[in-house]
């Protein structure tokens, strides 16, 4: 096999056969880009992922208006109803899109409402109005308010019940692992929803009991995933080690635990988000969650979906503004469940 | 001359990755003779798997074979489709992966594992297949076989479970078997056992094997030749007893060196790392880590020098205008065993 | 394999057994009295009402009484339907929240396997990116948003379906669907992940080292072990399935166990709360049950504990 794999005859410099000197082979080494921190490739592989940073994109817009909204859009600006401007359709000034200018299909032909219920000329609602004549746009907006505060609530719930249960948990093993996990399968063993209605039954319907509800139920799943990585990491050889050494558990938990349980714990509190925010608008909806005259999504889709068969919009808009923020932060969960995970995104 | 039914000649693969074509195998040429072992030792990376994978057309979805020959007696593997591939795979040429712990179906008996290529290729019905199955896990050393022909593999242990990934690609009596680490995830002790199991079974199925290894250790009593890569390249091939004795690349020199022996108290290992295969070194690859690195070995790719006409090296120190250089002491003092055997060869 | 049942058993019964004790004192905090609609009551009638129900006797008596009660799958009686007992009440409605509940999760999942199942096989391809696409809008939007739009769009506007009602198949298609969505696209995500990471494996890889076709290698070897996993889904179907039952009978009119629970809910029918929890928990403990066992028999590996190995 020797012959035919006979390089050409190679041109060679005069001092070709001289020895290397050191700095000069180095020098011949490609030299590889310097190698990245942890956190910086999953930065990287998160942004290649369009999906995911468009969504990060949206949820910090939502999360920007929302909370942005507070001086103009609170409690006392919602309540206040103008029956003469009842069930306006929307009408954006020089928008010209049937549906979006003031007019409606009213049996088969497009009726501009805003003309016939004589509407100053001046006056406009971007989302409508409902059946007390308040702008949805603004109710939509202060709705998504209470669904991200649900969703705040929960993330801060995983992150400490959760996490903490789950670390002592998986970390102390032994009878303390034995009675934490079956207080875990008991509770688990009624469905959540079940737990948070009992709960709001007892409680006064409204926001508290709502966050109440959830702050009791919602950071079961979180506990469980890091009790099972926190077994799996106790017997890495470094904590083996770390532990050995004599550091406190304390210390090791905060050296070596958290960092690794870091993506399970970012990935998790993604996913409890937009369980919360169904939970809630799903009690809103079914009439136990927030009540009049505060407002939420679910609220509005209640109202809305009575009048669906007319008023189509009155349960659209919420039911869009609903679906984008479920689907934002799934996407954002996935986006950074591959990033954290290279091996998930194949 | 024995019967060439293998011959691979300047194969090239690349990969596409994001990062851009990792040349994975640039002009890699060698060949397999009948019944013989070829080893196959080199570094992690230096492409041992890639190329063993090309001959039985299992390469990752990112893989193009960009150039070079691969012959099967006198079929072109490259230009095989994915039915002639089917037919050659587990038949043929059968391959033995790394780590047995992962290799078998967890929910498939396995006695219908071993039976599988049988049934696929021989048509055997499956009763007749089993039969040959039981045969062939008594072959392999597992005692009770005819109870254990119906348990699942998380009843047997790592060295029990590689010895059924070799009773499964031994079965249908392939003429090559392609042997990838088999041996690197189990027990020192274990490790014997399967080498002998495989050099008493290549005997009694009269296959070739291409064993693969980083471990020069398990190489001498195994292979007939040796090829050493690195970094997608062979640097030196010949007979066992050249490479062992009479190494002539520095890269070899340093293999050898970190191989535990009685003569070397402290362990050497290769310092440094290998060249980024995006963009490899137009010289010899192993310059950058190279004490004995000229500056030819930058400028230009050192042909094969001919050390004997089974042995070959890759190096420019073998050039006749190279100067003299002084090998590390372990390999004078093989080079000086060398030199004893062959004066005794010849005077006999 | 018995012995483990047997302790299952145990613990079912212990967990029913703190389910129900919570749910008892938690209903006894509940605010304002389940007479609340019948505002004009005297006082008179007021005492005899309580001491129908029991209301007059200490906490602890009551306590026991209400558990010795349901030894004999006695809920008590339900306050909104006068003289009806809670047992008798969710026995009649039980049948149409199963049916719809099983084929739900039959849609689901077998809709769910096969999407998943092909996202995999063409992963990376458009086949996919569509899958998983579907998928995620299936996973987020609610599915009380999803009944109100099919309700009206393929119902009312179409005419394809009855708009609501329970007794016909026709009847059941559409709750079906709307509650059936989100364990569909659990289920397609799932098999899609697991299925990749089947044929990702040494195993896969040695089986076509075999000499086997891609259809053989997915028949024979992945298709089995990415569905074994699976099962472990059946007890978070079961809440999903559960929770979606609440507002999908209620939206079609299904005289289910879930809207039965909403109604008693908005009128503080707080035996029939109590009871429909305990019946969600204990359907809830049986399928947990059910998915150990059938793991178990479908997967070599896992040898249940307390049996002998
Ligand atoms: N699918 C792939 N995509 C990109 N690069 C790959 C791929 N497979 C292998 N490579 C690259 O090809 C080179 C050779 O890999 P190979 O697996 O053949 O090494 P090896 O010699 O078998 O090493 P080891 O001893 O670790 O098994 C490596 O640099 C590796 O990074
Ligand atoms: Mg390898």
């Amino acid at each position: 096999m020797a012959e035919e794999a006979q390089a050409p005859q190679a041109k060679l410099t005069e001092n070709a056969f001289e020895g290397l000197p050191k700095d000069e082979a180095q020098s011949a080494e490609n030299i590889a880009g310097p190698s990245l921190s942890y956190m910086q490739n999953v930065w990287i592989r998160f942004k290649q992922k369009t999906s995911g940073v468009v969504s990060g994109i949206i949820v910090i817009l939502m999360i920007v208006i929302a909370f942005g909204s507070t001086p103009f859009i609170n409690k006392s600006t919602l309540v206040k109803s103008q029956p003469q401007y009842a069930n306006l359709p929307a009408k954006i000034p020089g928008v010209n899109l049937n549906g979006l200018n003031g007019k409606i299909k009213q049996n088969g032909e497009w009726v501009d409402v805003y003309e016939k219920n004589n509407i100053p000329k001046d006056k406009y609602f971007i989302a409508g109005t409902d059946y007390l004549g308040r702008s949805l746009a603004q109710r939509i907006v202060y709705g998504t308010k209470i669904s991200l505060i649900v969703a705040l609530v929960a993330a801060f719930f995983d992150l400490t019940i959760g996490v903490i249960y789950g670390v002592i948990s998986g970390w102390k093993g032994g009878a303390v692992d034995n009675v934490m996990q079956r207080i875990i399968e008991i509770v688990s063993s009624v469905p959540n929803l079940v737990i948070v209605i009992l709960l709001l039954v007892v409680l006064k319907p409204g926001l508290k009991s709502i966050i109440i509800a959830i702050a009791i139920s919602s950071w079961m799943t979180m506990a469980r995933q890091v009790r099972a990585e926190t077994l799996s990491l106790k017997n890495q050889e470094y904590v083996l080690a770390a532990r050995s050494l004599g550091e406190s558990s304390w210390k090791i938990a905060m050296k070596h635990l958290i960092p690794n349980l870091s993506s399970i714990i970012i990935i998790q509190t993604m996913y409890t988000i937009p369980s919360a925010i169904f939970f809630e608008a799903f009690l809103s909806f079914i009439g136990i969650g927030i009540s009049a005259p505060e407002t939420s999504l679910g609220v509005l889709l209640n109202e809305g979906q009575k009048n669906f068969q007319f008023l189509p919009y009155q349960m659209w808009y919420p039911a869009v503004v609903l679906c984008v923020l479920m689907i934002a932060f799934n996407l954002l969960g996935d986006g950074l469940r591959d990033a954290f995970d290279p091996k998930s995104a194949r | 001359m024995s019967e060439r039914i293998l011959d691979v000649k300047n194969l090239k693969i690349d990969f596409h990755t994001y990062a851009g074509e990792v040349k994975a195998i640039r002009n890699v040429s060698f060949h397999l003779d009948k019944g013989e072992t070829l080893a196959i030792v080199g570094e992690s990376g230096s492409g041992k798997s890639v190329t063993t994978r090309s001959i039985i057309g299992l390469l990752a979805g990112n893989a193009e074979i960009m150039g070079g020959s691969i012959k099967f007696h006198d079929q072109e593997m490259l230009n095989n489709s994915e039915k002639d591939w089917q037919s050659i795979r587990g038949n043929k040429i059968a391959m033995i992966f790394q780590d047995p712990m992962t290799s078998l179906d967890p929910t498939m008996k396995i006695g219908q594992q071993i039976a599988e290529p049988l049934m696929k290729h021989k048509h055997v019905p499956k009763k007749e297949a089993w039969a040959r199955a039981l045969e062939m896990m008594k072959a392999v050393g597992i005692t009770n076989a005819e109870e254990r022909i119906n348990e699942y593999p998380h009843q047997f242990s790592g060295g029990m479970r590689q010895r059924i990934v070799i009773a499964i690609a031994l079965i249908c009596e392939p003429e090559i078997l392609l042997a990838d680490e088999p041996t690197t995830a189990l027990d020192v002790t274990i490790q014997a056992e399967i080498l002998d199991l495989m050099k008493d079974l290549q005997k009694r199925v009269k296959t070739s094997i291409i064993f693969i290894t980083h471990d020069l250790g398990v190489v001498a009593g195994m292979a007939d030749r040796v090829a050493v890569m690195y970094a997608g390249e062979l640097l030196e091939y010949g007979n066992v007893d050249e490479i062992f004795y009479n190494p002539q690349h520095p890269y070899t020199w340093g293999l050898i060196n970190s191989m535990p022996t009685l003569h070397i108290e402290k362990l050497e290992s290769i310092p440094g790392t290998p060249p980024d295969l995006l963009d490899p070194p137009k010289g010899d690859p192993f310059a950058p880590r190279n004490k004995y690195a000229l500056r030819a070995d930058v400028e230009a790719k050192p042909p094969f020098f001919k050390v004997s006409p089974t042995h070959y090296a890759s190096t420019w120190l073998l050039d006749p205008r190279a100067p003299h250089v002084e090998p590390p002491a372990e390999i004078k003092r093989r080079w000086a065993k060398y030199r004893e055997l062959q004066a005794a060869k010849s005077n006999s | 394999m018995t012995k483990y049942i047997l302790k299952r058993i145990a613990y079912m019964i212990l967990t029913l057994f703190i389910v129900a004790t919570i749910t008892f004192f938690l209903m006894k905090m509940m605010p304002g009295s389940p007479y609340t609609n019948e505002a004009k009551m005297t006082k008179t009638q007021l005492r005899i009402m309580n001491e129908q129900y029991g209301f007059n006797k200490p906490l602890w008596e009551q306590y026991v009484i209400y558990l010795a009660g349901l030894v004999h799958g006695d809920f008590g009686i339900s306050f909104q339907y006068s003289n009806m007992p809670v047992s008798q009440l969710i026995g009649s409605r039980i049948g149409a929240s199963a049916q719809l509940g099983l084929q739900a999760m039959i849609f689901g999942v077998f809709f769910g396997v096969i999407i998943g199942a092909i996202a995999a096989i063409k992963r990376n391809t458009w086949v996919d990116t569509t899958a998983t696409v579907l998928s995620i809008i299936g996973k987020s939007v609610p599915n009380f948003v999803l009944a109100v739009l099919l309700q009206y769009y393929i119902a009312l506007k179409l005419g394809w379906f009855p708009i609501a009602g329970w007794g016909t198949f026709s009847q059941t298609i559409l709750p079906t669907i709307a509650l059936g969505v989100g364990p569909l696209a659990e289920t397609a995500r799932f098999v899609r992940t697991s299925m990749v990471d089947t044929l990702t494996s040494d195993y896969i890889e040695l089986a076509t080292a075999k000499g086997l076709s891609l259809t053989q290698v997915i028949r024979k070897h992945a298709l089995r072990n990415s569905m074994i996993p699976l099962v472990t889904l059946l007890g978070p179907y079961t809440v999903s399935l559960m929770t979606g039952s609440m507002v999908i009978e209620n939206i079609f009119n299904i005289p289910g166990i879930g809207e039965q629970f909403v109604k008693s809910i908005l009128t503080n029918d707080y035996p029939t709360i109590m009871g429909t929890t305990i019946v969600f928990s204990l359907g809830l403990v049986i399928v947990l049950l059910i998915t150990d066992i059938v793991y178990s028999l479908i997967d070599p590996r896992i040898r249940l504990q307390g049996s002998d190995a």
